[in-house]
């Protein structure tokens, strides 16, 4: 499989409601999780603005580091796809820490989500995805799903 | 460095490498020596010159403040003893896994010179803060505040074990008969726990940064909040040290924000990973991946003066002072200063240019809610006390020690008022 382009938002959003279906997660009310999670990887400045008190109150030492300018890791935290291409783990776990705070554990799986998407979609290879993914600490049950939905040419 | 820079090392482990292994130990030593002098032998001179500093802070303190000595936490006084005799014993392993062909020459030139190096980094690092937390403290005996607790008449610099119960205790607390100070060195660290529930509200002591002192006013026996975020009570001053020339070019990874809380289940089940990791590589058995895995698992990096400034921003603390051993440039200095960081540099070893901070810790000594005031009693005077407390109980009369001397002082003072004079 050799695809060039990102997915698009439509195509995450599908794969994310399969996935919150697949672990028995209920549509709660507000925004919905994998809605918040597009925007925390791809536009996170819009994101994190939306939770910037919920960050306050759940998780002091996070929100300082996101949100103060003196205080920004040289990581690249916050920042379209965290990181996640270069191998940042520290600031990927960030933007997992921030959709976990907000939405729990499916908001923390549907971050490991997105991020396998795109890069499945930008590497075309599974076995290069699983040796990422490890590398990554992305969890069990996204890696599980991705080679199920995408092995054998099958997927979206 | 490679191998072709250095030195005689080489030619001990050549000797050790003929001989395979008879009469191996004592060259073993002499290798183990060779090598930290190749390695760190040129900033030894200076280790010896701070040690004899803290040592001589020691004795000040013990004149001042009467205390018997200073308990330092192991690996420090360790290091004290003997600063090339400390770092010998972190090449234990090493050697051995070097004399049985377990590491090459170039493994052991790289692993065994960084545990060296951060040996001697770390316990610089704890050196310059005890030597700061003992003049402070030495200051404060200077203006009339005792040690009251411990009352073992030790001050400890170590909190080794002093957590088990589940509170955080104060290292010292000091008094001058009115006002108050407990210090904290190195706080808030975990607390003790025995199941999931306990783990959640001590989580945020594991994963949360650490100042080199926390100060606050009056007699304060715990600083936990549990389950509360921070972790601890707000404090009345944060001290920070820093001990090296370039500090503010040097960085930390910060894994708290990122690490999420462990159950008490996955603690153990990790425990007994490492366990078996640990066993694996002693077996030299399959090595596992996982250490190495978690290894390549940094945390967030920050810049030394972004954490300082974290500090204040996370505490919250009524005043934050910064001390430095060197000068500071002028812009770092600013960038503090504009935080509301009170930044004392080029403090070197000089127990005057740390005046400041203590006025900032009396400042920060808050009136006895309590108001059982110590007074010291020399041996006569407790002998005195005892001999009064028995003759007013043979005529019935009960009281406790502070109304005795309460009574005695009336007594002194009626009688120096009449115009009799002491003697």
């Amino acid at each position: 499989m050799q695809i060039s382009s990102m997915p698009s938002w439509r195509l995450h959003r599908l794969h994310a409601r399969r996935l919150l279906r697949e672990l028995g997660v209920e549509r709660g009310p507000g925004m919905p999780i994998e809605v918040f999670v597009d925007l925390l990887v791809d536009a996170p400045e819009e994101a994190l603005r939306l939770v910037r008190d919920k960050l306050r109150v759940g998780d002091r030492l996070l929100y300082l580091l996101l949100f103060e300018g003196k205080l920004r890791p040289e990581d690249p935290v916050a920042r379209h796809d965290w990181g996640a291409w270069r191998g940042s783990w520290a600031a990927l776990q960030a933007a997992r820490r921030v959709a976990e705070l907000v939405a729990g554990r499916p908001g923390r799986l549907l971050v490991d989500l997105h991020v396998s998407l795109d890069y499945l979609w930008r590497v075309g290879d599974l076995e290069a995805y699983c040796r990422w993914a490890e590398r990554m600490g992305v969890a069990e049950e996204v890696v599980g799903y991705v080679l199920r939905s995408f092995s054998g040419g099958g997927g979206a | 460095m490679s191998l072709s820079t250095t030195g005689s090392w080489l030619e001990v482990y050549r000797e050790i490498a003929g001989r395979r292994g008879r009469g191996a130990e004592q060259l073993l030593e002499e290798l183990k020596a060779r090598f930290v002098r190749e390695v760190v032998g040129s900033e030894l001179p200076r280790a010896a010159e701070w040690v004899s500093h803290l040592l001589s802070a020691e004795e000040r303190l013990g004149r001042v403040l009467g205390v018997k000595g200073v308990v330092y936490p192991k690996e420090l006084k360790s290091f004290l003893g003997g600063c090339e005799d400390h770092l010998r014993k972190k090449l234990f392993i090493y050697a051995h896994d070097l004399a049985r062909g377990r590491l090459t020459p170039d493994e052991f030139l790289e692993r065994a010179g960084a545990a060296v190096r951060t040996s001697l980094l770390t316990n610089n690092r704890s050196l310059y803060q005890s030597w700061v937390f003992i003049t402070l403290v030495a200051h404060l005996a200077e203006r009339g505040f005792r040690l009251i607790y411990p009352d073992d008449m030790y001050l400890h610099l170590e909190r080794s074990g002093r957590q088990r119960t589940g509170e955080i205790p104060p290292n010292a607390v000091l008094s001058d008969g009115y006002r108050a100070l407990s210090l904290f060195v190195e706080a808030p660290r975990p607390v003790g726990w025995e199941d999931t529930g306990d783990l959640a509200r001590a989580w945020k002591l594991y994963v949360a940064l650490r100042p080199d002192m926390l100060a606050y006013g009056g007699r304060v026996a715990s600083i936990v909040v549990p389950g509360g975020d921070p972790p601890v009570l707000r404090p009345d001053v944060v001290v920070e040290c820093k001990e090296l020339d370039d500090w503010y070019r040097r960085g930390r990874e910060l894994k708290g924000p990122v690490v999420g809380p462990l159950t008490a289940e996955e603690w153990r089940d990790r425990w007994i990973t490492g366990l078996y990791t640990g066993l694996a590589e002693v077996l030299n058995v399959q090595p596992s991946e996982v250490k190495a895995r978690l290894r390549e698992r940094r945390g967030l990096r920050l810049k030394d003066p972004q954490i300082v400034i974290l500090y204040k921003r996370f505490y919250e603390p009524r005043r934050m002072v910064l001390v430095t051993r060197a000068p500071t440039p002028p812009e770092v200095r600013r960038l503090l200063e504009e935080e509301g960081v009170e930044v004392y540099d080029e403090v070197g070893f000089s127990h005057e240019k740390l005046e400041g901070v203590v006025d900032i810790l009396e400042e920060a000594a808050s009136q006895e809610a309590l108001r059982a005031d110590f007074v010291e009693l020399t041996p006569a005077a407790k002998e005195l006390l005892r001999e009064a407390l028995e003759l007013l109980r043979r005529r019935g009369v009960e009281e406790p020690p502070p109304a005795v001397v309460e009574r005695a002082l009336k007594h002194l003072v009626s009688s120096l008022s009449s115009g009799e004079q002491p003697h």
